[in-house]
């Protein structure tokens, strides 16, 4: 199951992230862990300014191995 | 943050000390041109920049704009000065040295700095800056209001990751040997399945090693039956040895891979070399390409020499894609092609390096001695990182024969050649049941792309949500203000729009007569257009800064005739009420109508005087209603022309209270009725005076015979010598002077002696009589 934040915990400038990631895996299911890292990323950092090459680098590492664990199954068929 | 006060030394025109003090409310600012009103402005827009003038970027302004931001006339000691004082109390001081070195105090006030210059300050000649920029000029002025830096960053950084994970993924090259396997699984095992493969491993196994059950692990159980398989061969007599050699190398099919390679390579030049000659000429026009997008609607495509629009580049660009991925489709063909011809070279230099080949290779003596010295003399990896076409012909020169050789010699007995079969399937079979990692590998590289495209696309479509709804109330606040400038007016439904072809950029809309106006530039008067960029600066600075900001705003009406100049008051009062407003105007028309309509107790009033010279500076006038000034400083010069500007100002200003007291004036014919002069009212006032004009002297009204007197005396000095000043040019000082005097006391009597205000301030409670503020001097309206 996707482990998705409570709207109601959200700042409503935040709202945006979630529902974007949750439209975005239900077409292309990423692991559970992938989403929490790329979540965190776009809180902290992605939102704020432009990333320089290492720091991206060292994201698509981490996303890609992160990768490897169980992707959730597609709830609803591809379009 | 309102401002209190702006004071200037040697700053522009300001020479020892020059200061306007709005104290917190709106102010309405006059001064004819050259007088200094722009300095103030400029004042703002330096503090505000930390010490820059957009007006006086360029090349005669010096390094840091010192020639044009110093008084001229500045003594060798001084320094210019800015002092920008609060409603709060705090002051933000900016000091100038002669070398244009600023230094700026006042921490509590830097606030001034956050200020975009755009939603602050309206010159006259950035009206229609707006409306004549290119689409994506227009949205980047809106982004800041758009509030969407957060989610544009975001945007970028994920287009950013996904080309990063596309690098560290190394899909293209994983994609690759995939496909190398795809097609040995095709050529070597008929396209059978993982499963198929698995089970034909097992039944290998089962023929060469014996009991015992196949391992489930593909990779083990290669390793048995290759080990099986090796033990067997080595069982085998020399001869037998060299003819399963043979047999191997003669079953390569080195001569196809050549041909299918060349055929890849030559399908790669049909695309690919078109698309390079263009892409060569992308570095001579790139320069001229970013110049003149800034420029211009069209702009000559970088790509093909095209001219497209701007904004429909991208989808030009998109096509200009999709061509390069055919090319890059047969690229990965090519790469797997040469990748087969690197196998079949080193399975072949495997065979025949064997001691069984050695005897054969002997046999054949110096026949093909070229061909296995080449042969020996290849290093597949060198080979595999870089095969040329060169490497290609020696290929095909020396090896091919030797293949065929191989070929013509092998007869070997049907059992070896089964062997070999099992041989073949155990290793392709191997090395397609070794990839399946890989191909898991490449199947969650290309969701995670996938997924971030899919983000990406998602926080673009976010933007552009968010930013329709920012749009449409921006609209809907420049609809409203144009209705109020322009009521009833067949232009109508004015509106901010998102192009559809085109992202990041924005347009104006409007209805001319019903029909669609993709542009104001299409039908718009200049008038019209001014008026529309005034609406949107006023839309966009209601937005930004709540009502904490001062508006500035610099000669901006100069092109809206007198009708709709006078909607700016209904305009200003019913969307700014709260803000302070700054008006600048050289028209003393105008300044005299707002003196009379704007809300004495929000705005304040300040006259600069004529200027004179740089050391003497911008001087602001003692007077805060009607100035003769401008006249007085003519005295000296030109009696004629000071003459002349007492009579235009009697004009003006007489019109104004003829307009307040609901004169009536006799018709006069054609153009004349429209074009009145002082005289024209002064003959009305003096002739209803004695029964409606009144002062309450003892208790009682009573016609106010001294108000009469005075206008009598000035219409006689105005026919008599105001005339003589605008058409014969002779009149003398004195008597200009007494022109000026007679009139500027005239004027005086419609202010009330006691309560300072204007005798046409308010309808009494009978509406019968327009009176000051304590009902001392009144106005009986119309004839009594």
């Amino acid at each position: 199951m996707e482990a998705e934040v409570p709207a109601s915990e959200l700042k409503v400038e935040e709202s945006w992230i979630e529902n974007r990631m949750s439209a975005a895996r239900k077409l292309h299911p990423i692991s559970d862990s992938t989403a929490e890292i790329l979540r965190g990323l776009l809180r902290d950092r992605m939102t704020k300014r432009q990333l320089k090459p290492t720091e991206l680098t060292d994201a698509a590492s981490k996303l890609l191995a992160s990768m490897k664990s169980k992707a959730p199954s597609r709830t609803s068929p591809v379009p | 943050m309102k401002i209190e006060s702006i004071r200037l030394t040697w700053f522009r025109g300001a020479a020892e000390a020059a200061a306007i003090r709005p104290n917190g409310k709106s102010m309405v600012v006059y001064g004819e041109n050259g007088s200094g009103k722009s300095s103030f402005v400029d004042a703002v827009e330096y503090s505000l920049h930390d010490g820059r003038i957009g007006h006086l970027a360029h090349e005669y302004s010096g390094k840091h704009q010192e020639r044009g931001v110093l008084n001229t006339h500045t003594p060798a000691t001084s320094s210019a000065e800015i002092r920008v004082r609060f409603a709060d109390t705090s002051e933000r001081v900016t000091t100038i040295t002669r070398a244009g070195v600023t230094r700026g105090s006042g921490a509590d006030a830097a606030a001034i700095q956050t200020w975009d210059y755009r939603r602050t300050i309206l010159r006259q000649h950035e009206v229609v800056e707006f409306i004549q920029d290119t689409k994506g000029n227009k949205y980047s002025a809106l982004l800041p209001l758009l509030g969407l830096h957060h989610l544009e960053v975001a945007a970028e950084n994920l287009r950013q990751l996904r080309r990063a994970a596309e690098q560290e993924s190394k899909l293209a090259a994983v994609q690759s040997t995939l496909a190398g396997l795809e097609v040995k699984r095709r050529d070597s095992l008929g396209g059978a399945t993982d499963g198929t493969i698995l089970e034909r491993i097992k039944a290998v196994h089962g023929r060469y090693c014996g009991t015992g059950a196949p391992s489930e692990n593909a990779a083990e159980c290669c390793r048995e039956t290759e080990q099986a398989l090796a033990a067997r061969i080595e069982g085998f007599t020399e001869e037998g040895k060299r003819q399963l050699v043979l047999e191997s190398a003669g079953g390569l099919k080195l001569g196809e891979e050549i041909r299918a390679l060349r055929s890849a390579s030559s399908s790669l030049a049909g695309t690919a070399e078109p698309l390079l000659t263009e892409r060569l000429e992308v570095l001579q026009r790139a320069y001229t390409f970013v110049e003149k997008l800034a420029a211009s609607g069209e702009v000559a495509c970088p790509a093909c020499g095209r001219m497209v629009e701007a904004d429909g580049l991208r989808s030009h660009i998109a096509k200009e894609r999709e061509r390069l991925r055919e090319s890059l489709a047969a690229l990965d063909a090519l790469r797997v092609a040469r990748g087969r011809v690197c196998d079949a070279v080193s399975s072949l230099k495997g065979s025949l390096g064997t001691e069984e080949a050695k005897r054969w290779r002997m046999e054949l003596g110096a026949e093909l001695a070229g061909g296995f010295e080449y042969l020996d003399s290849i290093d597949i990896d060198v080979l595999r990182a870089s095969c040329s076409e060169d490497d290609i012909l020696s290929i095909e020169e020396h090896l091919v024969l030797l293949i065929d050789r191989a070929a013509a010699r092998k007869s070997a007995a049907p059992e070896m050649r089964d062997l070999l079969a099992d041989k073949t399937t155990i290793e392709i079979g191997g090395e397609i049941l070794a990839g399946a990692p890989l191909r898991d590998q490449a199947e969650r590289a290309k969701t995670f792309l996938a997924f971030l495209g899919a983000l990406e696309n998602g926080v673009r479509a976010e933007i552009r949500q968010q930013s329709q709804s920012v749009i449409d109330s921006l609209s809907t606040d420049i609809q409203r203000m144009w209705e109020i400038l322009h009521p009833g007016e067949e232009i109508a439904e004015v509106r901010l729009c998102v192009p559809e072809d085109a992202d990041k950029a924005i347009d104006v809309q409007l209805q001319f007569f019903g029909v669609t106006q993709e542009s104001p530039r299409l039908t718009l008067s200049e008038g019209h257009r001014n008026s529309l960029g005034l609406c949107i600066f006023l839309a966009m600075a209601k937005r930004d800064g709540g009502t904490d900001r001062p508006l500035l705003l610099d000669d901006v009406v100069i092109s809206l005739d007198r009708n709709h100049r006078g909607m700016i008051v209904e305009l200003l009062e019913k969307e700014f009420s709260e803000r302070q407003v700054i008006l600048l105007t050289h028209e003393r028309e105008w300044y005299a109508e707002l003196r009379q309509q704007l809300d004495g107790s929000k705005w304040g009033f300040t006259v600069l005087m004529p200027y004179e010279t740089p050391e003497v500076g911008i001087r602001v006038s003692d007077a805060k209603t009607a100035t003769f000034d401008d006249a007085r400083a003519l005295l000296k010069v030109s009696p004629d022309s000071a003459g002349n500007t007492t009579r235009k100002i009697m004009d003006i200003e007489l019109a104004v209270r003829a307009s307040r007291l609901k004169l009536r004036l006799p018709y006069l014919h054609r153009e004349r009725n429209d074009h009145r002069v002082a005289h024209d009212f002064l003959a009305v006032l003096i002739s209803d005076g004695a029964r409606c004009f009144e002062i309450d002297e003892t208790g009682k009204h009573a016609p106010y015979m001294e108000a009469i007197a005075a206008f009598r005396e000035a219409d006689r000095l105005l026919v008599s010598w105001g005339n003589r000043a605008s058409h014969t040019f002779d009149i003398t000082k004195s008597e200009a002077e007494k022109l000026i005097a007679a009139c500027e006391v005239a004027l005086g009597f419609f202010v009330c002696p006691m309560c300072t205000k204007p005798a046409f301030k308010a309808d009494d409670a009978s509406g019968e009589f327009v009176q000051c503020r304590c009902g001392k001097v009144r106005w009986r309206y119309g004839k009594a």
